[in-house]
């Protein structure tokens, strides 16, 4: 294969690969959400030892963060030149990121103080609730969308975190 | 004094996470009349960082300034990249770990 064939076809690779697992991700939360929202009875999410800890979700989360550094070697990003409109909106984005995180950690005091709400519900941390969906998909699934989640999650941050593109860089001449 | 914008960043953050964790506090007891303990308060520390990204990311938007150069030396990147790794891990692990 010749050197332009080859760098479309490792663009297209890296486009389908971002694609896919950002749908990945997102499906498999969305599918846990509705699994949830269907239930006629709230989960216990008491803390038990017989079902976690899952070491092998720990095994999947590290398999995940290695594959996903090697795919940025096999398949290295080659984003499209930006334009006025990209970046505006790439900082748009980072605005409500930013925006979210800050409710989200608001939430998260909220639910470690464990405030009662009217109904009589305790509010809970956030990690009470991700406990809760994985809980939840184990009774129904065996665990598959918390696997597919955590590897998913695991994946990209082992693409960003563990990036060729600063070794590539910094080789470069 | 302060000239490195990653420093000025670095020193912002920190001041507006005490500032957060105090007055964040001082403000949740004031409206729930629950008692904030440390990690309610590092949660509106961290709350607080989030938000000063929020606003200095929305004004320079709209103002149309370029968005802040960093000029991260390329040795503290991989140590950035690998303590934010740690932290995700160490929160995934609080919860299936507990």
């Amino acid at each position: 294969m010749n050197a332009p064939a080859r760098h479309r076809a490792q663009a297209i690779g890296s486009h389908l690969f971002h694609i896919a697992i950002t749908v990945g991700v997102f499906a498999s939360g969305t599918a846990i959400a509705v699994l949830v929202w269907r239930a006629d009875t709230p989960p216990s999410c008491v803390y038990t030892i017989d079902r976690l800890p899952d070491p092998w979700l720990f095994v999947i989360g590290v398999v995940a963060f290695v594959i996903g550094h090697y795919i940025g070697v096999v398949l290295p990003d080659r984003p499209p030149k930006s334009t006025d409109a990209s970046v505006k909106a790439g900082r748009a984005a980072m605005v409500l990121v930013f925006f979210g995180a800050t409710l989200v950690w608001i939430f998260e005091a909220v639910g470690t103080a464990q405030i009662a709400l009217a109904s009589g519900a305790k509010l809970e941390p956030i990690t009470y609730y991700t406990r809760c969906a994985i809980y939840f998909d184990a009774d129904f699934t065996g665990g598959a969308f918390t696997r597919i989640a955590i590897f998913g999650i695991f994946l990209i941050a082992g693409h960003w975190f563990w990036s060729d593109a600063l070794t590539r860089r910094t080789a470069k001449p | 004094m302060l000239r490195n914008p990653l420093l000025q960043l670095v020193v912002a953050l920190a001041i507006v996470f005490v500032a957060g964790a105090f007055a964040g506090g001082a403000l949740f007891e004031a409206l729930t009349h629950v008692g904030a303990t440390l990690f309610v308060r590092l949660s509106l520390g961290i709350a607080a960082c989030c938000f000063l990204g929020f606003a200095l990311t929305l004004f320079r938007l709209l103002r149309g300034l370029p968005p802040i150069d960093l000029a991260m030396p390329s040795v503290l990147s991989p140590a950035a990249g690998l303590v934010v790794a740690i932290a995700a891990a160490v929160l995934i692990a609080t919860t299936v770990f507990r």
